[in-house]
């Protein structure tokens, strides 16, 4: 639910927040939270709430943007390694591990220093470093499924590799991939966070970035200027562990009623 | 329809052989110059006539699965071959003949839940051979999904239920109805009735006979159940530990098994007539493993008849009276 | 719904008596009837077969007999146990454990998954011994290996040393035999003990049982869904469908004159290895979905003498002479 509210609000951030944020506002610096400012403002005199919704469309972007890569990579692996085997399984297995080596914020160090930094790069970085696990699930599932007798008719009927891929092992994997993919997003969320925090991040309306201004005031006790960003992060992760939650319920019913005919079926064990 | 007999074969297996490597790794590998293997099919050969049910019959381990996963192209032979209407299964052959041995040799296996893709409805499951071969169009093919449908027994209304819906017994006819789809010529059963109830497994004996006759089908059926065997077929291979050692019509069989292993598993399958009970004497001993296969007859080692030649010499299949009755037993030297 | 019974005929004493026991699951989907008001008497000393389909609740049954079925989500509605006189429905959770393995032994269909593979048989087996007896470890390695050789494995000092994973099925089962034994039990339930195994193995084991039954005067209930192995085996004879005991009898009189449909049924649509059966007669339709079992005889459905009584009203068990029953209105009329 919270997903929704936010992805909308940070969708028609412009509809709602008329005229450029990056202008200082209209009102004295640094107030507490009043009616007229929920959140209250920052040193720039800007709303506050405003500076959150906008932010929200750099979180959101980023995330959707690395999770699609992790999917998207993750799978075509996966699939790929887990249908194949052998010399196939074994590069793409390697390679997996290599990147799995890779580690994402000293990497995105490296790179925003020599190129600069991009919202693109932080986005690939984070997608390429955490697809390994991805890949890892997806081709342990399709391992298991091409020893289903399913799967050998489909060959014994002169099925291509094309097809028994993209129409039988894909859709069987789909619960998988959503659920796993909407389980990493907390943690691209977070890692997004700590990049702007340290400043690396070529946006400046952005949660982590306000976390990093709003240091220099606590002194101050303008409280409002770090908790706000930080519920936002918090809770926008928990959503997206939640939405997870929600998905494998959804698509696992068979879960439940397998392990209720498996309470009959141990009853019965023909 | 009748079920036409020709003397020409539909199916040839000669010398087949499937051995398997045995556990990679590390240890395997330093073994390098005596590399086991685990020898399934170890010489394997027999004919199927057309429009006739061939029994493949033996416990766990004797190499029928592997031997109808050869046949169907899942696994590569290590020698020998299979020929198929005259054309070498796995030989090099131009596309369309590979496409018509795909789509005239079908398949039926023993579990009926594995056998059918959760994720899609039966309509599909069954129209799925049609699509692969590009036959008809959408509206046909759902036609033609309806009719075998109700060929199988079940109702148009099962079009679009999804196969956990189905009990056991239902999947295995939707896996039958797909199997016929394409009017193949050949249908390899490996233990089609193994894992249904009893009193479905005569509902769906039956029914496979019936379809025999109306499609005009050759059968190779794969299955531990000597009873279900005889029901079911014309002529029977017994194998053990990758050999046929017996081969003849199923009346011969029965009525006069001459193998001592045919003698034993007759022997201990429990018969339900508590009228004429036999004292029983089990055989002895279990299955050596397919890796250290005994040298000379590889039966001998829990044969109560062994001889001394049977330690030396493997003997071979052959014809133990001109009739067609082969077995390979040194007790039955050649005439 | 009456038991209509005249005083216990028995020379033989009644060890475990099973009265009017219901059970039911309650799951998340609903409520399971998994066993429905069944009754039966096990004569010491004698081989009781309780032979069923899938769902027919025989497992369920034994299971409820240890004291292992878990509650929830199981729920025993009705009925009483007794052994030795005592009602084991009614025992404690401590009480059913001195009961349980000592007194009354099951083993299971998979002997892979009863023994713990990261400890050596002989350890396994000791232990069982060591709990239930409470002696010391030397005199219970001592017993174990006895046992050991009692079951028939060779080389029992050699072998208690090692791991179940090195021994084949057969063994396997034997060595669960051991375990089940080694207490001395005076009723062993043997839950589909053969169904894993092949069938020379299989009719080696059920030697053995024979064997050590008369040796020890055990009683041995034995749950399968061969009817070979009950013809071959058993005494006496509990035939369940659907949770129901639909007939019971000595061997001899279920098999050469059934009473209910549905074991006449039974017996006439199953697969022969000693006679040429020209056509199965299979019964119609499926096994019924507990969840909504269909009312009065749950076997009406199928049944091919339905008549309206019986759509309506569950039968009672009618008692015949000698103490066999069957539960069918037929047998209200005599027929």
């Amino acid at each position: 639910m919270f997903l929704l509210v936010l992805g909308l609000s940070a969708v028609f951030a412009s509809y709602i927040f008329p005229g450029n944020p990056n202008l200082p506002g209209p009102t004295i610096t640094q107030n507490p939270p009043t009616l007229q400012n929920p959140f209250g403002t920052d040193q720039l005199g800007r709303s506050e709430l405003m500076l959150i919704i906008y932010g929200a469309r750099t979180s959101l972007t980023i995330a959707f943007a690395a999770g699609s890569i992790l999917a998207l990579l993750g799978t075509v692996v996966g699939l790929l390694a887990g249908y194949f085997g052998g010399v196939i399984d074994g590069a793409l297995m390697r390679t997996a591990d290599v990147f799995l080596t890779l580690p994402t914020l000293p990497l995105i160090l490296v790179v925003a220093a020599l190129l600069g930094p991009s919202l693109l790069n932080i986005m690939l970085i984070i997608g390429v470093t955490s697809w390994p696990f991805m890949a890892r699930l997806v081709r342990s599932n399709v391992l298991s499924m091409t020893q289903r007798e399913f799967i050998q008719i489909e060959r014994v009927m002169g099925a291509s590799n094309r097809r028994i891929i993209f129409r039988h092992l894909f859709p069987n994997q789909f619960s998988l991939i959503l659920v796993y993919t909407s389980l990493s997003l907390p943690l691209v969320i977070l890692t997004e966070a700590a990049i702007e925090f340290l400043g690396l991040a070529p946006v400046s309306i952005s949660w982590g970035f306000l976390l990093n201004v709003s240091t220099n005031y606590w002194i101050a006790g303008a409280w409002w200027m770090s908790f706000f960003p930080g519920v936002a992060i918090f809770m926008t992760s928990l959503s997206f562990y939640l939405v997870s939650e929600g998905l494998k319920e959804v698509l696992t019913p068979t879960l439940k009623r397998k392990r209720d005919s498996l309470v009959v079926q141990l009853a019965e064990r023909k | 329809m009748q079920v036409v007999t020709h003397q020409e074969s539909l199916l040839k297996v000669s010398g087949l052989r499937k051995y398997f490597p045995a556990a990679s790794g590390i240890g395997e590998y330093l073994r390098r110059g005596q590399r086991r293997y685990i020898r399934a099919v170890d010489g394997v050969s027999f004919e199927i006539p057309a429009g006739s049910t061939f029994g493949l019959v033996g416990e766990s381990g004797c190499g029928k699965t592997t031997t109808s996963k050869v046949i169907l192209g899942l696994y590569k032979p290590t020698s020998g071959n299979v020929t198929f209407e005259g054309n070498d299964v796995h030989g090099h052959l131009p596309g369309s003949v590979k496409r018509k041995i795909h789509h005239d040799i079908q398949a039926v296996f023993q579990d009926p839940a594995g056998s059918l893709d959760p994720r899609l409805r039966v309509g599909s499951i069954i129209e799925e051979p049609l699509v692969i071969h590009a036959v008809g169009d959408p509206s046909s093919r759902k036609t033609v999904a309806y009719d075998m449908l109700e060929a199988v027994g079940l109702t148009r209304e099962h079009f679009f239920r999804y196969a956990h819906e189905l009990s056991g017994g239902q999947q295995q006819r939707v896996a039958i109805a797909r199997a016929l789809a394409l009017h193949p010529r050949l249908v390899i059963l490996d233990e089609p009735v193994s894992a249904l109830d009893m009193s479905v497994r005569a509902q769906v004996l039956n029914l496979l006979k019936d379809l025999q006759a109306e499609f005009n089908l050759t059968y190779l059926f794969v299955a531990h159940d000597l009873s279900v065997v005889r029901y079911m077929c014309d002529r029977v291979a017994v194998m053990y530990l990758g050999k046929i050692v017996e081969y003849s019509t199923t009346r011969e069989l029965f009525d006069n098994p001459l193998h001592p292993y045919t003698k034993a598993l007759l022997d201990a399958v429990p018969i339900p007539d508590p009228v004429n009970l036999r004292e029983r004497t089990p055989l002895s001993g279990s299955i050596p493993s397919s890796m250290n296969i005994p040298p000379g007859c590889r039966f001998r080692t829990r044969c109560p008849f062994a001889m001394d030649v049977c330690s030396k010499i493997e003997p071979e299949l052959e014809d133990s009276s001109a009739s067609g009755h082969y077995v390979a037993c040194h007790l039955y030297p050649r005439k | 719904m009456q038991k209509e019974s005249s005083a216990q005929v028995s020379k033989e004493e009644t060890v475990l008596a099973v009265e009017d026991l219901s059970v039911r699951f309650y799951l998340t989907a609903g409520a399971v009837s998994a066993v429905n008001h069944l009754s039966f008497d096990v004569k010491r000393g004698t081989n009781f077969g309780i032979v069923g389909e899938s769902g027919s609740g025989k497992s369920v049954t034994a299971l409820t007999i240890m004291g292992l079925v878990a509650i929830p989500p199981a729920r025993v509605d009705s009925g009483r146990i007794l052994f030795d006189g005592e009602d084991l429905l009614k025992k404690s959770s401590d009480e059913m454990r001195q009961i349980r393995g000592k007194r009354i032994a099951m083993i299971y269909q998979d002997p892979m998954t009863s023994l713990n593979p990261v400890l050596r048989v002989g350890f396994q087996i000791a232990e069982s011994i060591m709990v239930h007896d409470k002696v010391p470890r030397r005199q219970a390695n001592e017993r174990a290996i006895q046992l050991m050789k009692a079951v028939g494995i060779p080389e029992p000092e050699k072998r208690a040393k090692a791991f179940p994973h090195q021994f084949s099925g057969g063994m396997r089962q034997r060595i669960m035999i051991a375990m089940a034994l080694s207490t001395d039990p005076e009723v062993l339930i043997a839950d589909e003990p053969t169904t894993a195994l092949d069938v020379i193995t299989q009719a080696q084991i059920l030697n053995l049982l024979k064997t050590l039954q008369r040796e020890r005067n055990m009683t041995v209930i034995l749950i399968t869904h061969d009817l070979g192995i009950v013809a071959e085996f058993c005494d006496e004879v509990l035939v369940m469908y659907a949770g129901v005991g639909m007939e019971h009898g000595t061997t001899r009189e279920i098999f050469s004159s059934p009473k209910h449909p549905y074991t006449k049924g039974l017996l006439d649509s199953i697969t022969r290895v000693d006679k040429d059966i020209k056509r199965l007669n299979s019964i119609p339709g499926e096994i019924p979905n507990l969840m909504s079992p269909p009312t009065g005889c749950r076997f009406h459905p199928r049944c091919a003498y339905v008549f309206q009584k019986c759509i309506t009203d569950e039968p009672n068990e009618f008692v015949m002479p000698g103490g066999r029953f069957s539960k069918c209105w037929l047998s209200e009329k005599g027929v």
